[in-house]
């Protein structure tokens, strides 16, 4: 029942090159944007810099929405703007656009967190040399973060390949995409399989190599 | 240097939704060059009163004139401008983690616009002053809470500051590290003329450091004056009962039971301190001073102290050496009275 071995490796190989192009393409612009938003609602919490009641909560609104729809429903929904932003509806390039909706939201609520965690008295110390604004985040506020944004940076990284393979339900591409075709709807348990072991062994590298820079960062400091 | 004219701070609590009224009607002078100490419990509004003077902390009336600026109504960029000349040392030292102890004064200067040659030199100068010259490539986790301190120090003078405000600084400190501490915070306003504005909840610390005081009660200045005045003739209640501990003296009470003739309790302020008031009055009257407990200390260079003296000697002799005692010291009480 196996079909033969290069024709297997090579439907596992194309799976997996999609399932790392969108999770790495949609994680470096949900850095990007989550990391800023989530920078903008520290901010605007903070009486040291431009604390603002209405801009936070509208901002804090917008996240909740976002994250209050599983990535599932946010996907169907958002895929006809896909057409809009990359040209199409189909493929891993369509399913970007709304993994990186979903991953902003998720991030920037950690990013918020995470600058959130940094000591107010460091901080505090650091606005009241007369620094600019700008300097005291460049300089301060995102080194001090930047052990919790390493940390949120893996979950959220992990948390972006869970979500990528549901764009097999939409004819997305990547290792969902083959484990949903074929596993599922052609019985094919060999690829099934080899797609959780890929699963597996991705999200296991990727957790493994996000705790080993925060342990060679605190190792220094 | 700072003058402060009725200024009020209060605040949202958001929690409560209610407003706090953190600071109420301060007025004050701190001199040039001067070490100017505020006293208080947790929620006097001292701490909320120290930011006003480089606008951590935004006033809701009064002004805060701080070496001729009005520090209210100055813009964002001024007050970036005049937060340059003002040092800021805290109970938790407040280094960035992240940086070394180099690097965390680096950023003063470059905040500054210090040029990177100068800024080099700057900070070993800085950190040989403090005397961590070794410590220079060291993350601040790897320092001990007094050296850190050092460190904030060095930080907070960086930029050739003209006034360092120090918001508990020993607080976190043991005895000893307090006094290292507070030490180099009276060799910096020597050596540079810096005006120190240093608040505390410990009177000792106000002892050991500051030349003027202001104690503060709810957000309320209750008295203030040069630090001798007030530490030995204190007006207000509150003062006195935050004074108390620190002169109060308990003797063991088996002593207290086997004792007979009476204890008093004599203060000493000023001049009379140095005097043999003690061995004078005993040898005029024919009768026994024994000191069971008490200690004289020097504030601002003058002694005040208090002692616990048993008096063995006839009804009459006793009651003329008391009267002479009161003649001659600040104060004399009658702590027991003979069977």
């Amino acid at each position: 029942m196996t079909g033969n071995i290069s024709g297997f490796s090579a439907l596992i190989e194309k799976a997996m090159v999609q399932t790392c192009y969108m999770t790495a393409a949609s994680l470096v612009c949900s850095v990007v944007l989550g990391g800023a938003l989530g920078l903008m609602m520290y901010l605007t919490a903070e009486p040291l810099f431009y604390r603002n009641r209405a801009l936070n909560q509208l901002m804090s609104a917008v996240v909740n929405i976002i994250r209050s729809l599983p990535f599932l429903i946010l996907m169907i929904f958002v895929l006809p703007l896909s057409k809009f932003i990359v040209g199409t509806k189909i493929g891993p390039d369509a399913v970007i656009v709304p993994l990186t909706i979903w991953a902003t939201a998720f991030f920037a609520r950690l990013a918020e967190a995470s600058f959130a965690a940094v000591s107010h008295g460091v901080i505090e110390a650091y606005v009241a040399s007369g620094a600019s604004t700008l300097r005291v985040v460049v300089k301060i506020l995102l080194p001090e973060a930047r052990i919790a944004l390493l940390k949120n940076i893996t979950v959220t990284l992990i948390s972006v390949i869970g979500s990528s393979a549901m764009a097999g339900l939409v004819g997305g591409g990547g290792l969902g995409d083959l484990a949903y075709r074929y596993g599922y709807q052609q019985y094919r348990t060999d690829i099934m399989l080899a797609c959780v072991v890929i699963l597996i062994i991705m999200v296991q590298l990727i957790q493994l190599l996000g705790d080993g820079i925060v342990a060679r960062i605190k190792k220094k400091q | 240097m700072i003058t402060f004219n009725d200024v009020s701070v209060s605040f949202e609590d958001a929690g409560e939704a209610r407003t706090v009224d953190a600071v109420r009607h301060v007025s004050l002078h701190v001199p040039r060059g001067s070490v100017y100490g505020i006293v208080g419990g947790s929620g006097a509004g001292k701490s909320t009163l120290l930011r006003t003077i480089n606008g951590l902390q935004p006033v809701s009336s009064g002004d805060v004139v701080v070496d001729g600026q009005s520090v209210p109504s100055l813009g964002r960029g001024e007050l970036r401008e005049l937060r340059k000349e003002i040092g800021m040392i805290f109970q938790h030292f407040n280094l960035a983690e992240s940086r070394t102890v180099g690097d965390n004064i680096a950023f003063m200067l470059e905040a500054a616009g210090w040029e990177s040659s100068a800024i080099d030199k700057r900070i070993d100068e800085l950190l040989a002053y403090v005397n961590m010259s070794e410590k220079r490539g060291a993350y601040p986790g790897r320092l001990s809470g007094g050296q850190k301190q050092r460190v904030a120090i060095a930080r907070a003078l960086a930029n050739n500051t003209k006034i360092l405000l120090c918001d508990e600084p020993t607080s976190a400190l043991d005895a000893e590290t307090t006094a290292s501490v507070l030490e180099l915070l009276k060799k910096v306003n020597r050596d540079f003329g810096v005006t120190i504005v240093l608040i505390t909840h410990e009177m000792e610390v106000i002892k050991a450091i500051a030349d003027e005081v202001l104690v503060m009660n709810h957000g309320e200045a209750v008295e203030s004056g040069h630090v001798y005045d007030v530490l030995t003739s204190p007006k207000s209640e509150f003062t006195q009962k935050l004074l108390a501990h620190t002169q109060n003296y308990h003797i063991p009470d088996d002593v207290w039971q086997s004792i007979t003739g009476e204890i008093v309790r004599i203060s000493y302020h000023g001049g009379s301190a140095v005097e043999p008031v003690i061995t004078d009055t005993a040898t005029k009257y024919g009768i026994g001073m024994n000191i069971l407990h008490g200690r004289i200390e020097y504030i601002a260079s003058r002694p005040v102290g208090v002692l616990y003296v048993n008096m063995i000697g006839n009804g009459d002799a006793v009651e003329a050496a008391k009267a002479e005692l009161s003649a001659r010291t600040a104060k004399i009480e009658v702590i027991k009275h003979d069977r």
